[in-house]
């Protein structure tokens, strides 16, 4: 099943075509011309519009899709990738254009495989926007806006009110209403250290932290009080050999340059 | 006066120890510092190389410790056993996007695999073995080497992958 094949179809008024048979149809002279003349400018206009009408419609009307409680249902996605639809799963296309593929999901369980360049492809959901870094991963959202993210290829960025969650493969991150995406971690962590994100029990998760698990303590960074940003950080430095390009000071000022460079060092690592 | 003998023997034992600290810190740092330049091969999944071309390969690599990356050499070869046969394999390194990054994609058929890289800069040399799985690496399972793994390094890896 294609996305498009759920787009409405746009046409051009009657009269649009009336008028240009018309003046087909009226033979030569001047009047005839001028006539003629007018009646290509309104189709050429009618064209324009209808080109401007689907691109709008494509942009934000899309049907909904939904599945019932026995069967799933395959969404081919371009020639980016595709989405399988779990049951009891419902959404919509929100845009189906080559560069922008967006989906909005109210609730169910969706698996989505892409190939595409990052950032082509999202989900909408209402606990926030799963944009693809270039992966696969798995959603399961509920009604009331609670769910998971799980990701099994690549990257995903969850973004919520200016907030954004790296998740890698491997690791899941679980999505709160009201409150948006818990810190991620890797589905390999301890039971006891996936409680104490839950708690939001951040001396535990600190004590409780692998190598591996930087990617909950970089997320915290920017999550926790400023005052305590500098536990984390040297956390993070106890756990991993930190090169000399790394800079504790911008970290703890946030600044997305050396946020950004630590990241990449610690993926290392994930 | 007895003070000041005092002060002065208090004095020169602070200066001792005050220079047996400095030889001991000057010899933590030079084994820092040679551990820190240790040319080495640092093996991660592919989120590391942070480009999504290579999403699916199985794991991705670097090298640490060369002076000079850009004179870094590096090969693969894939040791299995299919069917109870070994196998050899030489494997195509897929360079990421982001430089002094490689992959390895599956190039290897049903059986138990490990793939062994070798590194050189310069005189230096480095190596790591990583068993592969059909989707992915053993991350707890990598060895890695200060030198060209050996063929009976590599049947141990193969050995205990069973």
């Amino acid at each position: 099943m294609k996305l498009r094949d759920h787009l409405p179809i746009v046409e051009a008024p009657e009269s649009v075509w009336r008028g240009i048979e018309e003046a087909i149809d009226r033979g030569s002279g001047k009047a005839a011309c001028s006539r003629l003349w007018w009646g290509w400018a309104i189709a050429a206009a009618a064209v324009v519009m209808v080109g401007v009408g689907t691109w709008w419609f494509s942009m934000h009307r899309g049907g909904w899709i939904e599945t019932n409680a026995s069967t799933g249902k395959k969404l081919q996605i371009s020639d980016i990738g595709s989405v399988d639809m779990g049951p009891n799963t419902r959404l919509r296309i929100v845009s189906d254009l080559p560069g922008q593929h967006r989906l909005s999901l109210a609730h169910g369980f969706i698996h989505a495989k892409i190939t595409a360049p990052p950032r082509i492809f999202s989900v909408d959901t209402k606990s926030g926007t799963a944009v693809d870094l270039g992966c696969e991963y798995a959603m399961q959202m509920d009604e009331d806006g609670s769910g998971d993210l799980r990701v099994s290829a690549g990257w995903v960025e969850f973004e919520w009110k200016g907030t954004e969650t790296l998740v890698p493969a491997g690791a899941l991150c679980k999505i709160r209403p009201v409150r948006g995406p818990e810190l991620p971690y890797f589905e390999d962590s301890s039971l006891e250290f996936e409680h104490a994100i839950g708690r939001n029990d951040v001396a535990s998760i600190l004590r409780l932290a692998r190598a591996r698990d930087t990617l909950t303590l970089w997320h915290l960074l920017s999550r926790v009080e400023s005052n305590k940003r500098e536990v984390v950080y040297d956390r993070i430095a106890s756990l991993i050999s930190l090169p000399a390009t790394v800079s504790k000071g911008p970290v703890l000022a946030l600044d997305p340059a050396a946020l950004n460079q630590l990241k990449e060092e610690l993926a290392w690592k994930w | 006066m007895e003070m000041v003998i005092g002060k002065k023997i208090a004095h020169g034992s602070s200066n001792g120890l005050l220079r047996a600290a400095g030889i001991g810190g000057l010899a933590l740092t030079g084994v820092w510092l040679l551990l820190a330049q240790a040319f080495a091969f640092e093996v991660a999944s592919p989120v590391a190389a942070q480009d999504y071309k290579l999403k699916a390969a199985n794991f991705v690599f670097r090298t640490t410790g060369c002076a000079d990356p850009g004179k870094v050499q590096v090969s693969a070869l894939g040791e299995g056993i299919v069917d109870g046969a070994r196998r050899s394999v030489q494997m195509t390194v897929h360079a990421s996007s982001k430089p002094g990054a490689w992959a390895i994609q599956r190039q290897w058929d049903a059986g138990r695999w490990v793939v062994v890289l070798k590194g050189a800069c310069g005189e230096l040399q480095a190596g790591a073995i990583v068993p592969v799985r059909e989707y992915g690496f053993i991350r707890e399972a990598v060895k890695l080497y200060s030198h060209a793994p050996a063929p009976g390094e590599v049947d141990a890896a193969l050995k205990a992958l069973q």
